[in-house]
Parts: C-alpha cells; structure tokens; sequence
C-alpha cells in the first residue's frame, strides 16, 4: 500500500510538472509582447519597458523563466499580477476559500436534492412525479447558467427581494443563489442517475426478498435501494468537483463573488500571465491531490480493487 | 488616452449580453484627472475658497461635523452614507493611475495643485494661486500652509517634487508616466537607465523655492500644463510613506493622501473600497459621511443590486438596459457625454488611403446615426467631428466628410479609382473597448462592393503588427482626452512628432496651429488655433470620426445633487440627501 501511494505520488508529481509546463509555455507563447500591454496603451520610454521586463524576468529564454518560476514556486512565491502587482499568492489566498464554500454548498444541494428527488421518482416510477422529474432534469441540463442565474437573481433578488442578488456583504446566505445556480445542472444528472440506479435495484432479487419478508416500503428504499444506488453516484460526485469549476466562471460573475473562476477569467482577458500560471497551478495541485485521494480511498474502501504492481 | 476597458466581458458576450456590445461595465476609459469638491468660488484662479479661512468655528459647520463624523461614521445613526457601483480598479496609487474607475477613488483620496470645477474649468487644489512667467516657460505654485496628509502631516513642495519624480520614474513603470512629458527634464528621467530605486531622480524642471512655493518649467511655452497637472499622477505623496517596499506595498493597499476622504482600512480586492471624510481635510468638507466604492465584475449585476434597493448609485449600466432604466427610473436616470472618440484610422501613407478623396468616400457612406441608434441605444451619440462636442475648443458639427451621404460617397470613391482588386483588410481592436464595426463594413461591402478582410488583434499586438508604414487598411480605435481640450485629441491624434499617431499623417501647417495653440498666452487665446486645427484635419480626413461616448447611470431617490462631469468622473462629494 505504501509503495502504491509513493508510485501514484511520483506520477503526479510528474503530471504537475508536464501540465504546469504546457500552461507555462502556452500562456507566454501569445502573440503580443507583455511588457508593452503592462505598460500602457500610450507611449512609454525605453527605459520604462526595460525596467518592466527585469521586473518581470521577461528577458529570458522561456525554459529558465519556467525553471526559476518552479523555484519561487518551491518558495511559495508565484511572482506579481502584471495589472494590480500584487503577489499572486495572497490574490489565490483572497479567492480560494471564496470558491471553497461555493462548491462546498453545491455539492452538499447536489447530493441531498438528488438522492432524495431521484430515489423518490423512482418509488413512483411511471406516475406523474416521475414523468415531472425528468423533464424539469431534461430542462435543468439544457439550460444554460448564465440564464438560470440571471433569472433567480430577477426573481428571488430584485422581485421578492428575499435573498442578495450578489456578493458576499450578507455573508453565507450571498452563497445560496450562486450555489443553488451551479448546482442545477449536476443536480439534474444526479436525480437521474440515482433513479435510474434505484429502479434497478428495485427490480433486484435481494428488493423483492425484503418485500417479501414485509417490509415496509419506505425502509427497502432506505435499506436496500438508496444505499445500493449511492455507490456509482459517489464516483459521479467526485468528477463533478472537477466539472463544477468550469462553472464557477460564469456563476462567480454573474453573482460578483470574488472567487478563483472570477480572478482567473479577468486575467485571462486582461492578460495577466502571471496570475493566470499561478492560478492554473494551483487548481492543476487540488486536482491531482484529489484524484490522488480518491484513488486511495477506493483501494481502502472496496478490497476487491487490487493495487496493480 | 487610447480608451481601454478591460477585458472580462468579450468572454460573455456571445451569451447573453450581445447588444450590450461593450458599452459597459468594466469599461475603462482613461480619466481626465483628479477634481475636487467646488470652491464656492471656484474658477478664479487666485481666488480662496471660502472655507479653508474659517476653520470650523460653529458646531453646524461642514468641517467640524466632519471631524466627529469620520472618527465615528454613524455615532447616532444618522449619518449620510452611500454605496457606488465601480470595478476592479487596476490601482489606486495616485503615481499608476490610468483608468476611470480607480481615479473615482484617488479623486476622492488626493487633491493635486490645480483640480477641476463639476463644469471642468479649473479651481485652486493645494495651490491657492498660480501664475506664468512672461516667456511662459515657468510656472510658480504658490501652495496653501494649512493643506495636510490625512494623518496631519503637512503637505509641502517638496511632496509634489518627489511626487513628480516618482511618476516620472521608469522604476515605477507608471502607465501615464507620458503626462508630465511637457515638464522640463522630464522624459530624461523617463528615459534614463533604471536604478531600481523609485523617485531618486528629480525632475530637473520642477523646483521647490521653499515649503509654500513650487516652480514648473516647461520646454517650451504650454498654455495648457495647468489643465495637465491635474491628472492624479500629479498629486503630492511624502517620500516617508513609500521608503521602503514594504511601505510602497502598503501604500498601493492604502494610500495617504490630502483629499476630502480618507480610507477607511485597506481595499479589499474585488469587494470594496471603503473612505469616510478626511478630518484633516482643511478646505470645504464632502457632503456624504462615507461611500462605500463597491467592486463588479459586470455592470448588469450592479444594476441589478441597484433595482433590489441594495446600491445608491449603478454606473456604466450596459446598453441593453438602458431603455428599461430609462422608463422605471425616469428621474434619477443620468446620460452624461463625455470625452471619448470612438472612429475608423486610415494608413494615410499606404495607397489608396494616401488619397484624401477614399477616406472622405469611406466616410461618407458611414451611418453615424444609424451605428448610435441601433448598436448603442443612445448610449454613444453620432460623431460630428474630430472632437467631441463637449470638449473646450470643439468645432460646432457636422463637418463635411461626418455626415451619412451614400450618393456623394460613392460618386467620390468612383472618381478617386476606388481600391486596387476591390479588397481591403480592417483592423479590429478587440480590446479596445470599441464596437459597432459590422455596420460599418457592411456599408461598405455594399455601397462600393469590395470584399473586407477582418484581421483582429489585441492592442498591444496592434501595435507591433503596424508599426509605421506597416498597416495595409483602416483600424478601429478610441481616444480619451487627458483632460478637458480639444487639443487633448488633436495634439495626439495628428500631431507629426506624436507618439500615439497611428495614422502615419503629418501636416507642417497642422503642427504650426498646434505649436501656436500651445505658445498662446491662455487657454482662451489658443482656441483660434484648435479651431484652425480641426479644419485643416476636416479636410484631410486621416481618420473618419464614428461616435461620442456618455457616461449612463441611475441613482436612488434617496439623494439629490448628483453630478458628473464630462470627464467621467462621479462627483461623490457633492451628493446630498434627498429632502
């Protein structure tokens, strides 16, 4: 077990380093010379640019930037936004723990939302709820966030007034809008794959065995079916982590919550590079530490998964 | 200034907010500089405003209510607060302000040796009297010995020389750094070898005669450096507060200044921006208590914080709502022109653009109205020239080339041989924060039936793809002015030893009304020769002028007396409670 853990360590450490690179290499490839778009759109002297380009390394040929960029890096120094020249390391600090409660609040409506809508269309199968669920879940997915969002900020925010339309002056309750948003469309695969999964179970042999022995039906769905259909749907939480902050771009925009989607999108249009390597960076980390503990996890959790040597 | 917005929009446009085009939210155009509050009697030059001679002599007077209030914003509950929509300003340091939305803060934070009044003409800042020498090469400021920092520092000359040498220094990498290249030994600071040390070279034309009394110089006679000094670039920073990097990186987290507000804790990115009133501020006190400068990232979800009572003032609403804030809000709805040139540049060195004829065709078959109606919902208004109708100086419109005239346009282009193979390239800025370009080229393809090539680049990379002599076809771009003159877009549009001329156009009778405009003994007396300028460029034609901009915004019934002035500016201070 622990060589799997070392071996599956050194191949993400590996993987950083190939996706950090490409990020690296990609992002200062761009036609257009960034010492200029720092410096302004109207004239700057020579000498204006040259202390830019020191300032920012951007002399060097790029593998020695990329290798004294790992080396600050190693430091837990990720250089300076070329627009606020701040450290990007404490603009990442302002806006993780933002996109941290953000997906945090989506996952949790996911999970409870689908598991209770998508077991119960299930127990109803064929009856109207059922036929409900999956049109509005047909219509979930289709519909973009963008849209959704600008709805429920017209309609809870500015109509009913009941909820902040965007920001976080209110605290938690400026989450619930922007979460419920993001939450839609894996909220909607989720009720499906859950039903989908409990009316196979309900059909199963060990179901008809507890009817049989006259159990009630609320305790075989809880019992038998739920727990049984949460399995695949716990995999399918863990890729919505990754597939949520595609998300958080748009969702962090339209809902002004000053995030890593929100910081990441602004940089790219603004051409911010170092911001944008810093933070690609950082989101490339969570991912591969988090792949790296599902994958433990699984190996822990189910001792059929064999560690292959 | 070239007009920049940021970015973050192009992203979504092809979403949701197509029509908002990029009128909008994080629109970024170049301020015109810093202003403050109005003297009572302001607009003469030596004159002193009123307040700074009474120092808070009754309990009902501005400056010492405002000395409790700012210790304690809201001791009783009832102090006049107020919320403003702004986005994420790329700095607040008076030394890298380069935008609109920042300068709405340092307005606020610092008051320069010469502001601008609400109408844009100029009133006493920190020097309470200013006059030139009579070669009109030096400028003395006489400054006022009561004006201090927010934390009761007096504010001295030798601030604005380090001020000065600051902004003037490669080291900082100021983006507007190019304003003070009128000063005397300026650009030999800019263009000197970097130290690494910031501010440690002087400005050789700027000199302190003592505490109270500051001298400029300029190269040559510039009747305009006044208007030129207010941009914040110029206002005064005490060298202590930035001596070290530590103490620079605060400073850009926090600012010191001399202005009406002060901050109230550091800016907190992408949230706000908060400043309650200056207790040390010596001349006539703000009327809100605090403004909290709240940061978006897009204007509609402003406007809608706006519509859901949460935020007293939305700005730079796009124009998709504009029709509809309009009609709700039909009395707190403000449009307001401001200094901004959207047009279409011509290559006037490459054939056929040498031939004066083509640019006037082209410019001729460009629907201004149309382009302000359809695409802009009035949030941009036709050009009628090559400067802005509110701008001091401009020609009264339209000139003979801005009017839409398909017949005559395409009577001139057949005349002058129209374009070699029927096929051209445009350029389209993406970041320029211009837009309405299809229509344009629509017209064209159909009125002189040439086929159009769409190159676009980001400006940046515009500017190394078109060096001289290298752009092959028209280019959409913006201008800003600096400040309120015509001669802000006419010395660096068309001026031949430009920096900024993109249009490879250079007329030695032009230069000399732009020489004249500059050596004339006021402002006043140099309007003649802006007003010749603009003709002799009317009739060449360099570039063909497409739009005005206008600031958009609606504000709550709950205050009165909201201004803003044609450089884009919100004037914050003066806003009162509505009775």
């Amino acid at each position: 077990m622990a060589l799997f853990v070392v071996r599956r360590g050194i191949g993400a450490i590996a993987t950083f380093l190939a996706a950090t690179a490409l990020v690296f290499t990609v992002t200062f490839a761009l036609p257009g010379d960034p010492a200029r778009a720092i410096a302004g759109q109207r004239q700057a002297s020579q000498a204006t640019l040259d202390s830019i380009r020191e300032r920012y390394g951007l002399d060097d040929p790029l593998p020695v930037r990329y290798l004294s960029w790992l080396g600050d890096l190693v430091r837990g120094d990720l250089g300076e936004s070329y627009v606020s020249r701040r450290p990007v390391s404490a603009i990442l600090l302002d806006a993780l723990p933002v996109t941290a409660t953000l997906l945090l609040i989506t996952i949790l409506v996911e999970a409870a939302v689908a598991l209770v809508v998508g077991a119960s269309a299930a127990s109803r199968r064929g009856r109207r709820f059922d036929h409900l669920t999956v049109a509005c879940c047909a219509l979930a997915i289709a519909a973009p966030l963008f849209v959704v969002g600008s709805l429920v900020q017209d309609v809870m925010g500015v109509r009913l007034g009941v909820l902040p339309v965007a920001g976080t002056r209110s605290g938690l309750l400026g989450y619930v809008l922007p979460a419920l948003t993001l939450a839609l469309p894996g909220m909607a695969i989720g009720i499906r794959l859950v039903r989908a999964e409990s009316v196979t179970q309900l059909r199963s042999t060990h179901v008809r065995t507890a009817r049989a022995k006259g159990i009630s039906d609320g305790a075989v769905t809880r019992r038998h079916v739920v727990r049984n259909a949460l399995v695949p749907f716990v995999s399918f939480v863990g890729l919505e982590v990754g597939a949520l902050a595609g998300g958080t771009i748009v969702v962090e925009r339209v809902f002004n919550l000053p995030g890593v989607g929100l910081a990441i999108a602004r940089a790219i249009s603004q051409r911010d590079n170092a911001l944008i390597v810093g933070f690609t960076m950082a989101i490339i980390a969570v991912y591969l530490l988090v792949d790296l503990a599902v994958d433990v996890a699984t190996v822990l959790l189910d001792p059929r998964i064999e560690v292959v040597r | 200034m070239r007009v920049r917005r940021r970015r973050v929009r192009n992203l979504f446009i092809p979403i949701v907010l197509v029509a908002a085009g990029c009128s909008g939210d994080d629109a970024a155009l170049d301020d015109t500089g810093a202003a403050e509050p109005a003297a009572t009697d302001g607009g003469t030059v030596s004159s002193e405003p009123a307040a700074r001679t009474t120092p808070a002599p009754a309990t009902t007077d501005g400056a010492a209510v405002a000395t409790t209030a700012a210790a304690n914003p809201d001791p009783d509950g009832d102090a006049f607060e107020l919320s403003v929509s702004i986005s994420e300003p790329a700095s607040i340091d008076p030394g890298l302000s380069q935008e609109i939305e920042g300068a709405q803060v340092t307005r606020l934070l610092f008051r320069p040796l010469v502001t601008l009044a609400p109408d844009l003409s100029l009133q006493p800042g920190v020097a309470t009297e200013w006059s030139v020498s009579d070669d009109g090469l030096t400028w003395t400021f006489v400054l006022d010995p009561a004006a201090s920092f927010s934390d009761g520092r007096p504010v001295i000359a030798g601030d604005f020389e380090f001020a000065f040498a600051r902004s003037a220094d490669p080291d900082l990498a100021s983006p507007s750094s190019y304003q003070g290249l009128p000063i005397a030994g300026w650009s030999a600071v800019n263009e000197a070898e970097p130290s690494g040390a910031i501010g440690d070279e002087p400005v050789s034309g700027v000199t302190v005669v003592d505490d109270h009394t500051l001298t400029v110089s300029t190269e040559e006679p510039f009747a305009l450096l006044p208007k030129v000094l207010t941009y914040p670039i110029f206002s005064p920073v005490a060298p202590e507060y930035v001596d070290t990097d530590e103490a620079a990186a605060a400073y850009a987290e926090q600012p010191i200044g001399n202005g009406p507000y002060v901050m109230d804790g550091p800016w907190r990115h992408n949230e706000a921006i908060n400043v309650v009133r200056n207790p040390a501020f010596a001349d006539t006190p703000g009327n809100p208590d605090a403004i909290e400068f709240r940061i978006y990232s897009d204007s509609l979800t402003s406007y809608k914080d706006f519509q859901a009572g949460d935020l007293d003032i939305a700005r730079m609403l796009p124009a998709d709502v504009v029709a509809e804030a309009r009609g709700d809000y039909p009395d707190t709805f403000t449009l307001t022109e401001a200094g901004v040139l959207t047009y279409m540049g011509f290559p006037t060195d490459v054939p056929p653009f040498d031939n004066p004829d083509i640019r006037k065709a082209l410019s001729l078959a460009i629907d201004r109205e149309a382009i302000a109606e359809r695409i802009w919902s009035g949030t941009q208004a036709a050009a009628t020239g090559m400067v802005p109708s509110i701008a001091p100086g401009a020609l009264a419109g339209p000139c003979d080339a801005c009017t839409y005239d398909p017949d005559r346009a395409k009577a001139l282009f057949d005349a002058a041989g129209g374009i070699p193979g029927n096929s051209m390239v445009v350029y389209d800025i993406a970041d320029d924060g211009t837009g309405g370009l299809d229509p344009i080229l629509n017209s064209w393809r159909e009125l002189f039936g040439i086929d159009i090539e769409v190159r676009s680049f980001e400006f940046a990379q515009f500017l190394e793809e078109t060096a001289p002599g290298v752009p092959v076809g028209p280019f959409e771009l913006g201008w800003a002015w600096d400040y309120p003159s015509a001669y802000s877009f006419l010395s660096p549009l068309f001026e031949s030893t430009s920096g900024v001329n993109n249009l490879s156009w250079a007329d030695p009778a032009f230069d000399e009304q732009m020489r004249l405009a500059r050596e004339a003994s006021d402002e006043e007396a140099g309007l003649a020769f802006l007003a010749e300028g603009q003709r002799l460029v009317e009739e060449a034609m360099p570039l063909a002028p497409v739009s005005f901009a206008a600031d958009i915004g609606v504000h709550s019934e709950r205050l009165s007396n909201v201004v803003v002035d044609a450089g884009s500016m919100w004037r914050l201070e003066l806003i009162e409670p509505a009775a």
